[in-house]
């Protein structure tokens, strides 16, 4: 790696407002929302396509490895260079292209701030629909990277759900425009979202935009126990209910959620469930009511219907704000994001109380409830070291829970750094061996964002599951 | 539940491998294999699965020599790993009803069936997800869900014969994609046997994962040029408790208007067609115009608001209502399904399937019509109007030979896809099939594809040369 020499040619062809290294504009590029560090040699914050490309092939050239960044704020370290090399971030590339209402697509760049496209669009009518709680600063890039998630993708999927066509840098520094869901040909787009920045650095996306709903309920029911909420959430699903959102936040969640927020969530409910309808005005109160029925024979006792769309909004910002308001209840705390069957919630919940006894670390939840993806947040003091051991050791103990009632290790914050060793609870080396198969059709180098999603062990073993063709030829 | 596997039975029965096998595919085994002493391709099948007599097809379309039914995922793979060891051409068999897609296959030395692998391996009604294997149909599975009250929000023709598997690696989806998207919508989680002999998954069981790349993505619509699905894991949808049809009329500028107009409100309806006449008439709904062809779902209440809002709608845009009754809906959802059957295209029929975006579907329509009068061609042609896709189903005048047949769909492809690249042609013909381009002008990704496709059949046993741009 010829740093310095990369460095000046970054620069030659960038602009010195483009390329950056010194130790302490470097800094906030070392972490992102996750637990580990790591300082990157050069941070480059292009403007344009060209410029990412331009960057791409000269990094490439000098086989230094390339992470790009959104808003920095994912969970799994997927925006960590853990080999220093080039942080790309996309924060200048932040201008909504092109909406087009009449086909319900908008074309952005990466950098473009999730809300900031609802809130541009909304006065006509329409909307982004994936909704991260990190919505107020994730980026769209960011977000297309991890396959983001969000309440509101109950009832309508996640991001890929809602990604048309993409431009992408590719590592070999060619630039593709992926196609949408009638253009022939294997689904790159579909591949591409989710890949962490693996496979290629998205420059472009267009989204389906989607159309503000006629009508709106949000209420709020107060249930004795988790297990009671959780069953509760069962139920309403097997009723054939799919509302809008469906969220379900705990006694210790409420108390931080209320100090911060003041939106009047009960201080004595085991738990409390968020649920939301939307859609044609006509029918929805009776969809309402079934669920009111169903969350009373599960013993809620308070259910409040927001009045205004003033009181819908402050719950949403408090549910959405339950991260944040951690910071209440302890110096750090590690969100978890496995996910389980909808049925399994009930026992899913008594593990992680067990696991949270059985470890002494407390843990919070606030999660969504009706997808059965769970966000448990284990609250410790990183200066005890004994603490931050026991508190992986027990989120990872829920996963192997998730995994063994059917589930999955992440259900929207992705793999990254983070659970890239608990890939194999869920699949096996020829899964992994497939999947890296793939990496390398894109990039065989492994300069993009390396170390990320695949363990390490799949990383360098041979490929079985994709043989080569020489090794085929000769069996 | 498991639904009964109905290839148990047959299974049951030991059965002489050679005596299934027709002679000319012995014949071609031996000719295809590199070691003169090696038992033939159907020696080595007939060991993992049973073979079965050889399926025939109209319109001259190369037929399988030999017609596999491997009873599992990991039979399915061995008979790929065999294949590939043999190096012969590789078909994934679902129901054989879109067995003409793409381009023309030179020989398929073997259908892979995926007959026996026809159960729903997890079903938790409670859930609202299922696991179903490759092979059932999609009304045998629709039948199974629907007694908890469910289904897959996926529509489709021949769904008697037309399997899961099958409809996934041809990326059908239907009317009601409008409100529920297509199998890249539906699928969670995916099992696939590839030409290495491995069987892998990707995603997972739970309606919502991020983990590792989603192969799936690449898996549907590949026409198996990359491996055979065996299982995928889907996201159901509550049936509704009630649904209606609503059929409005008028000239194609006012039902085009009228289309985008109900898009664009606030309104949730399942599926928005437009129609041309003649497409109209085969649905059962004679009377001249454009139609406006309307699927509402719901809670009864929701479906009779929905209504009057789309009356009004259409009142407004001074569009005439089509009654029809309850009665009624049943044959009108199956003949507008089957629009865009191919199973049944004779050799001086086509289906052409144009991607354009929504707005442009009045445009794309007129073009169409345009073009198939212009080379003396009937045509019925419909629109997925709020995803933007058109349809046309194409005939040619009976008395012309199969290559005027053949040059003046060719010309009216031709003459679409100087605007709207991704036009698709599947005809009853193999003649019209050779001279058309089946898959639209070639994506500027094909470079990317032929890579990925390299990885995971670096042989080029799977479908060679049948998918886009020869991959």
């Amino acid at each position: 790696m010829d740093l310095p020499g990369l460095k000046q040619q970054l620069r030659a062809a960038l602009g010195d407002d483009v390329v950056y290294d010194a130790p302490a504009d470097l800094l906030p590029y070392e972490y992102d929302a996750g637990f580990e560090q790591h300082a990157p040699d050069i941070v480059v914050l292009p403007n344009s396509t060209a410029q990412v490309q331009a960057v791409v092939r000269l990094a490439g050239a000098a086989g230094v490895p390339v992470v790009a960044r959104g808003a920095g704020t994912g969970l799994c370290n997927g925006a960590v260079p853990l080999r220093g090399g080039v942080v790309i971030s996309m924060a200048r590339m932040h201008r909504i292209l092109n909406v087009d209402y009449r086909n319900r697509r908008a074309t952005v760049q990466p950098g473009v701030i999730n809300l900031e496209l609802s809130e541009h669009t909304l006065p006509h009518g329409y909307y982004y629909a994936p909704d991260p709680s990190s919505q107020r600063i994730s980026s769209i890039g960011g977000n297309v990277a991890t396959n983001a998630g969000g309440p509101h993708c109950l009832a309508y999927g996640v991001t890929t759900n809602h990604v048309l066509e993409l431009e992408a840098v590719l590592p070999d520094g060619s630039v593709i425009r992926t196609g949408g869901a009638d253009d022939p040909g294997y689904d790159l787009t579909g591949l591409l979202v989710g890949s962490e920045g693996t496979l290629g650095i998205v420059t472009e996306v267009t989204v389906r935009l989607m159309r503000s709903p006629e009508s709106v309920r949000t209420s709020l029911a107060s249930f004795p126990t988790i297990a009671d909420a959780s069953n509760a959430v069962s139920s309403v699903i097997a009723h054939g209910i799919v509302p809008a959102a469906l969220e379900m936040m705990d006694k210790l969640i409420c108390t931080a959620l209320e100090a911060a927020f003041h939106v009047g969530l009960p201080a004595d409910a085991g738990a409390v469930l968020l649920a939301e309808l939307d859609g044609p005005e006509a029918g929805i109160d009776d969809t309402l009511e079934t669920i009111a029925a169903i969350f009373r024979e599960y013993g809620a006792g308070n259910i409040r219907l927001a009045a205004s769309a003033e009181e819908r909004a402050g719950l949403w910002a408090a549910r959405k704000g339950a991260a944040g308001a951690m910071g209440r209840l302890a110096p750090n705390y590690y969100i978890q994001d496995g996910v389980v069957p909808r049925t399994r919630l009930p026992e899913v919940m008594a593990k992680v109380e067990d696991v949270s006894r059985e470890f002494g670390i407390p843990i919070a939840n606030v999660f969504h409830a009706g997808d059965g993806n769970l966000h448990p947040g284990l609250l410790f003091d990183r200066r005890y070291p004994d603490q931050v051991e026991r508190t992986f050791k027990a989120g990872d103990e829920i996963l192997r829970a998730c995994v063994d009632l059917g589930g999955a290790i992440s259900g929207e914050h992705g793999i990254g750094l983070e659970k890239r060793d608990q890939m194999v609870y869920v699949f096996n080396s020829n899964d992994l061996a497939t999947m890296a198969g793939v990496r390398a059709c894109f990039d065989p180098r492994q300069l993009f964002n390396p170390d990320k999603i695949l363990p390490a062990s799949a990383q360098c073993a041979e490929i079985t599951g994709l043989r080569d063709p020489a090794v085929m030829a000769a069996i | 539940m498991n639904l009964p596997a109905r290839g148990e039975t047959a299974s049951d029965k030991q059965s002489d491998p050679d005596a299934g096998a027709p002679a000319g595919l012995r014949a071609a085994s031996r000719r295809r294999s590199p070691r003169a002493k090696a038992p033939s391709l159907s020696d080595r099948l007939g060991k993992l699965a049973q073979l079965e007599d050889a399926h025939t097809a109209a319109g001259g379309f190369a037929m399988p020599g030999l017609f596999v039914s491997p009873p599992t995922a990991d039979a399915v793979a061995a008979c790929l790993r065999e294949a590939a060891e043999t190096g012969a051409i590789v078909a994934p068999w679902g129901g054989g009803t879109q067995q003409r897609a793409g381009n023309v296959a030179p020989r398929i030395d073997v259908a892979i069936g995926t007959t026996r692998l026809d159960a729903i391996v997890e079903w938790e009604p409670r859930d609202l997800t299922a696991c179903i294997q490759a092979g059932a149909t999609l009304d045998s599975v629709s039948a199974a869900l629907a007694e908890q009250g469910q289904q897959i929000a996926i529509d489709a023709p021949a769904a008697d014969r037309a399997t899961i598997g099958g409809l996934i690696a041809t990326n059908t989806s239907g009317p009601r994609r409008w409100l529920y998207g297509g199998w890249r919508d539906q699928i969670i989680g995916m099992q696939m046997a590839l030409p290495s002999g491995d069987v892998i998954k990707s995603g997972g069981r739970v309606v919502k994962n991020v983990q590792g790349y989603d192969l799936a993505k690449l898996f549907i619509g590949s026409l198996g040029t990359l491996g055979m699905i065996t299982q995928a894991n889907v996201k159901l949808t509550p049936l509704p408790a009630s649904r209606r049809i609503l059929a409005f009329r008028g000239d194609l500028a006012q039902v085009s208007a009228f289309t985008e107009h109900v898009s664009d409100a606030p309104v949730r309806v399942s599926a928005l067609d437009l129609l041309d006449a003649a497409a109209a008439q085969r649905c059962g709904l004679a009377g001249g115009g454009c139609v406006a062809l309307v699927l509402i779902e719901g809670p009864e209440a929701t479906v009779d608001g929905q209504t009057l809002s789309l009356a009004y709608m259409a009142s407004s845009a001074a569009l005439r209502s089509d009654s029809i009754e309850d009665g009624a809906i049943p044959p009108i959802w199956d003949s507008w399904l089957a629009l865009a059957r191919s199973d049944d295209l004779s050799d001086r029929q086509a289906l052409i399937t144009i991607g354009a975006t929504p707005s442009e579907t009045a445009d794309v329509l007129r073009r169409l019509t345009e073009s198939a009068d212009k080379h003396g061609i009937t045509a019925a042609c419909w629109a997925r109007a709020g995803n933007g896709v058109a349809y046309a189903r194409l005939e040619t005048p009976a008395g012309g030979t199969l290559q005027d047949a053949a040059a003046a769909i060719a010309a009216v492809q031709s003459q679409v896809m100087q605007r709207w690249p991704a036009t698709t042609i599947v005809s009853g013909s193999v003649e019209v099939q050779r001279t058309v381009q089946p898959w639209g002008r070639p994506p500027a990704t094909l470079e990317l594809m032929r890579a990925l496709k390299q990885r995971f059949d670096p042989l080029g046993i799977m479908q060679p040369s049948r998918y886009v741009g020869g991959i």
